[in-house]
């Protein structure tokens, strides 16, 4: 059972962890961080919150589909990036959205391009994909080892 | 000045998709909890203040945005249990 005090303070951090995770996961191109660290500080804020709660009063409630969802949105994006630069440039995850040889139309050059004043292309949608991915597939983890020990207690119990 | 708003598309985005994932807890967390940790995010984006090379306002807008994805995830789909 565990305390109201850590329930109380849990909650909060959490949320602050999860916004924490999205700013690293955003400034991947232009600072220290990306989509992986972005995403693993997500997923801290999920665990911590699973670890305090337990499995089934969590605030956060990853249900298989979600989970597998979100796992594959970020693979296919990915890939479908990837791909993207091997049509248009001829080469596999070239940069369109900067398009630095200026062989992209500018169309897609103008679609893929990051909305911000650094030029960086499709590099924070890279990001942005990696950090979904590693987050739900950190999430997973946990949430299998605490359904795997919520089954060993039940069957001790019996 | 010029607003940069990938971080904050992208962010707001992200932080939806993290938000829909929230139900309602145990513990009774009431408006005036969630007042205070609006505060508390502002104040930690102010401290953190925005990336290198983006000159438009001093707080990082990917930390704001991506924290009011998350409020608005949990509003719309927190209530059930």
């Amino acid at each position: 059972m565990t305390s109201q005090i850590l329930k109380v303070i849990c909650y909060p951090i959490s949320f602050i962890l999860i916004a924490w995770g999205i700013f690293v996961v955003l400034g991947g191109h232009i600072s220290p961080g990306g989509g992986f660290q972005g995403g693993a500080m997500i997923a801290s804020g999920i665990i911590l919150s699973i670890l305090v709660y337990g499995l089934d009063q969590a605030p956060f409630k990853l249900s298989h589909e979600y989970i597998s969802i979100l796992e594959s949105i970020g693979a296919l994006g990915y890939v479908i990036l990837g791909l993207v630069g091997l049509f248009v440039a001829g080469s596999f995850l070239y940069n369109v959205g900067a398009d630095f040889y200026n062989i992209v139309p500018t169309t897609i050059q103008t679609i893929f391009h990051y909305p911000d004043t650094t030029n960086a292309g499709i590099i924070p949608y890279l990001n942005i994909f990696v950090g979904l991915k590693v987050f739900v597939g950190l999430s997973a983890v946990v949430v299998a080892f605490e359904g795997f020990k919520k089954l060993g207690e039940e069957e001790e119990g019996e | 000045m010029m607003l940069v708003w990938g971080p904050i598309i992208f962010g707001l985005i992200l932080g939806l998709i993290v938000g829909v994932s929230i139900r309602k807890t145990s513990f009774n967390f009431t408006i005036t909890s969630y007042i205070v940790l609006i505060i508390a995010a502002l104040l930690i984006a102010w401290q953190l203040g925005q990336f290198d090379f983006y000159r438009d306002i001093r707080m990082a807008t990917g930390f704001v945005s991506g924290f009011i994805g998350l409020l608005i995830g949990r509003l719309l789909f927190g209530r059930g249990s």
